[in-house]
C-alpha cells in the first residue's frame, strides 16, 4: 500500500469521524424554535429600519417559502426532535455475580430476551465496580470501583473501602467495552466507591470523594478539585450537572449547593425541611429553570417530593400526602426532556390496637410520574418489591426502569402496560442497590 | 388599511421567511458549529446567533450564489468565538485551586482507546481554529483557498494549521490500532 493510498484511507477514517460528530446534535433547539427566535427579535425591530428586500432575495424567499409549505404538507414534525434520544434497549447495571452472595460485585448489560452478559469485572477479581453511566453520546461508560485487603462484599463499597476510583471505557453499540480509557484514582485514604455523573456534553465526569467534589476530563483524566463544606452522609452520591453543564448542585445538610464553574461563585437554596437532613434525588428541569429533590417536608415529620425556581424562590411539594398511611418517596427523577418527573412511594398503613400496640402492614407502592407543576399524573402500579432502587427514565422519555428482586424492570408510562423484565432471576440484585443506566444510540 | 395591521402583514411575511431561510440552513450549519465547538449547546447558541446576524444582514449579499459560503463563514466565526470563551472558562475551572495536589490521572492500566475514542480527544485537544480548517476542508470540502476564504486566514496559514490537525489525528488514530 503506497503512502498515498494510506493517507487516504486515514482521511476517509477522519472524515467518517467528523461526519459522526457533526450529527451528535440531541437536545439542540429545532430549527423552527430557533426561527420564532430570530423572528421574534427581528419583529421588535421598528419597521422603519428594515432595508428593501433586495431582488435576489424576493425571489429566494419565494423559493424558500414555497418549500416550507411543501415541508408543512408532509409534516412539520421533521423538523422537530423527540424529547431526548434514541436508544438500543441495551442496560448496564451493577450486581453481585449470580449466586456468589458474598464477593465484589460487577457490571453487566441486560437487553430483552438476553441473557445477561458481565462487561466488567470477573469472579475473584477482589475489584468492586458501581454505579455505571453511559455518557448522554452513548460512547463511553463511567463508573466507580475500589479494591480492599479484604473482601469487598455484597453493599460493595457501602461502608469505607481502599483504593478508590473513577474508570471510563469506550463502548461499542454492544455494550463492549474497550480497555481503560482513564481511571482517576482519589486517594490513599477509605471511603464509600464514588459514583460518577456526566457533563451533558459527555466530555467530563464528576463525582465527590469525602468533603470534595472532583471533576475529571474523561478523555485525558485531568481533573480538579473543589472543596465542599461539609462530608457528606447519605447524601454522597448527590450531585447533577446542569443541562447547559455550567453548573452544579450537590447536596448537604440542609440545601443545596449551586457551584457555578463560570467564576467559582456558589448559592445555596435551602432545603424546605430545614438543616433536619440533606436533600435526595437532585435533579434539574428543562432550561435549568427549577431544581427538584426530595427532602424532609415542611412539619418534619415525613419526606416530600419538592420543585423550586432555581434562583431559591417558589418552592412546591409536588408529592401527595394522606391521612392514611404514611408515605415515603424515593429516586425522584427528571425526565429526559425536563418537563415531568417520577418518584417511588413507599407505603405502610399502620393503627393500633385496644393496648395501643401499634401495627404497620405494607400498602401498595407505586411509582407516580407527573408534570413539573404537578398536572398530569400517571400512577403506575407495582408489584411489593424489597430492593427496588435505581429509578431511570429512557433516554426517549418514554419508559420508566428500576431493579427489583425480580430483575431489571422497564415499564411503559400507560396504564395497564405490563412491565418487562429483563434477565429474569439471573442476577443477584437482593442486597446491592444496583444502579442503572441506559445506553442512548449513538448509530 | 391600518399602519398597526399593515405592520402585522410585515411581521407575518418575514416570520414565514425567516422560517424557510432557517429550516434550508439549520442542519448543516448546526453539524459544522457542533465540530467547531464540541459542544451542542454551544453549538446551537453560535448557529442561532449566527443565523440572525445574517438575516439582518441579508441585503448586503449580492449574489445568492456565495449564500452557502456567507452563512458558513459568519457561523465558524461565531462558533469560534463562543469556543474560545468556553475554553477560557474550562481554563479557569481547572486552575481554580492551586493548592490541591494533582495525583495520578490515569493509572498504568490505563490503555490505547478505541480509534473513536483516540479521534475524538484528539480533536478536542485542536484549537478552534484548527477545528474550523478541519471542519470546512475535510467534511464540508471547501478548498483551501476557500477555507481561507472563510475563516479570514492566509492560504498557509490554512495550510498549516490543516497539516498539524491532520498530523495530530493520524497519529492517534495509528497509535489506537491493536
Amino acid at each position: 500500500m503506497t503512502e498515498e493510498v494510506r493517507d487516504d484511507m486515514i482521511d476517509r477514517q477522519i472524515q467518517d469521524f467528523l461526519a459522526s460528530q457533526a450529527t451528535e446534535i440531541a437536545g439542540a433547539p429545532s430549527a423552527i424554535q430557533v426561527a420564532a427566535h430570530i423572528a421574534a427579535r427581528a419583529n421588535r425591530r421598528p419597521t422603519s429600519t428594515w432595508g428593501a428586500p433586495s431582488f435576489a432575495w424576493i425571489v429566494l424567499t419565494g423559493l424558500l417559502l414555497a418549500a416550507l409549505v411543501g415541508a408543512a404538507l408532509v409534516g412539520a414534525s421533521l423538523f422537530r426532535k423527540p424529547p431526548g434520544g434514541p436508544f438500543n434497549g441495551l442496560i448496564a447495571v451493577s450486581a453481585n455475580p449470580p449466586g456468589m452472595a458474598g464477593v465484589a460485585g460487577d457490571i453487566y448489560v441486560v437487553a430483552r430476551d438476553e441473557a445477561a452478559r458481565r462487561i466488567i469485572g470477573s469472579d475473584g477479581d477482589g475489584i468492586a465496580q458501581a454505579c455505571p453511566r453511559f455518557s448522554p453520546d452513548g460512547l463511553s461508560l463511567a463508573f466507580g470501583e475500589a479494591r480492599s485487603s479484604a473482601d469487598v462484599t455484597t453493599f460493595r463499597g457501602e461502608w469505607p473501602v481502599s483504593d478508590r476510583a473513577v474508570a471510563v471505557v469506550g463502548v461499542d453499540g454492544h455494550g463492549d467495552p474497550s480497555p481503560s480509557v482513564v481511571r482517576v484514582t482519589v486517594g490513599d485514604t477509605t471511603g464509600p466507591i464514588p459514583c460518577p455523573e456526566w457533563s451533558p456534553n459527555s466530555e467530563y465526569v464528576a463525582f465527590r470523594v469525602d468533603y470534595d467534589l472532583w471533576i475529571a476530563d474523561a478523555s485525558s483524566g485531568a481533573f480538579q478539585v473543589i472543596p465542599l463544606n461539609a462530608e457528606p452522609g447519605s447524601e454522597r452520591k448527590e450531585l447533577e450537572w446542569s443541562r447547559d453543564s455550567s453548573m452544579i448542585a450537590v447536596s448537604e445538610p440542609g440545601q443545596i449547593l449551586l457551584i457555578n464553574l463560570d467564576g467559582d461563585t456558589r448559592s445555596a437554596i435551602p432545603a424546605i425541611g430545614g438543616a433536619g437532613g440533606a436533600p435526595l434525588s437532585i435533579g434539574w428541569t428543562a432550561d435549568d429553570q427549577k431544581i427538584i429533590y426530595i427532602s424532609t417536608d415542611r412539619p418534619g415529620d415525613g419526606l416530600a417530593v419538592v420543585v423550586v425556581n432555581a434562583d431559591g424562590r417558589n418552592a412546591l411539594q409536588l408529592s401527595p400526602t394522606s391521612d392514611e398511611l404514611q408515605l415515603r418517596f424515593y429516586d425522584a427523577v427528571v425526565s429526559p426532556a425536563g418537563d415531568r418527573v417520577a418518584f417511588a412511594v413507599g407505603a405502610s398503613r399502620c393503627s393500633a390496637d385496644a393496648d395501643g400496640n401499634e401495627s404497620c402492614s405494607g400498602a401498595p407502592q407505586p411509582i407516580i410520574a407527573m408534570g413539573i407543576d404537578g398536572s398530569n399524573v400517571i400512577e403506575l402500579p407495582i408489584s411489593l418489591g424489597f430492593g427496588r432502587s435505581g429509578l431511570q427514565w429512557s433516554p426517549d422519555g418514554g419508559q420508566l426502569l428500576y431493579s427489583s428482586l425480580e430483575g431489571v424492570t422497564s415499564t411503559l408510562l400507560t396504564l395497564g402496560a405490563e412491565p418487562v423484565i429483563y434477565s429474569p432471576n439471573e442476577l443477584n440484585l437482593e442486597w446491592s442497590r444496583p444502579e442503572l443506566t441506559w445506553q442512548p444510540t449513538y448509530e | 388599511m391600518t399602519i398597526e395591521r399593515a405592520v402585522e402583514l410585515e411581521h407575518a411575511h418575514s416570520d414565514a421567511a425567516i422560517s424557510a431561510f432557517v429550516a434550508l440552513h439549520y442542519d448543516r450549519l448546526l453539524g459544522l458549529a457542533r465540530l467547531v465547538c464540541r459542544d451542542t449547546s454551544d453549538a446551537a447558541d453560535a448557529v442561532q446567533t449566527g443565523l440572525e446576524r445574517a438575516w439582518r444582514r441579508r441585503s448586503t449579499l449580492r449574489d445568492e450564489a456565495l449564500l452557502r459560503p456567507w452563512l458558513d463563514r459568519i457561523v465558524t466565526r461565531e462558533a469560534v468565538r463562543v469556543s474560545k470563551s468556553r475554553s477560557s472558562r474550562l481554563s479557569r475551572l481547572f486552575t481554580l485551586h492551586p493548592d490541591v495536589t494533582p495525583i495520578d490521572s490515569a493509572d498504568a492500566r490505563a490503555s490505547a482507546p478505541a480509534a473513536y475514542v483516540a479521534l475524538r480527544a484528539a480533536f478536542g485537544q485542536l484549537s478552534p481554529e484548527q477545528r474550523a480548517v478541519v471542519a470546512l476542508h475535510l467534511h464540508l470540502g471547501y478548498s483551501v483557498a476557500e477555507t481561507a476564504a472563510i475563516v479570514g486566514a492566509p492560504d498557509d496559514t490554512v495550510r498549516s494549521r490543516l497539516r498539524t490537525a491532520r498530523l495530530r489525528l493520524r497519529h492517534e488514530l495509528e497509535e489506537s490500532r491493536p
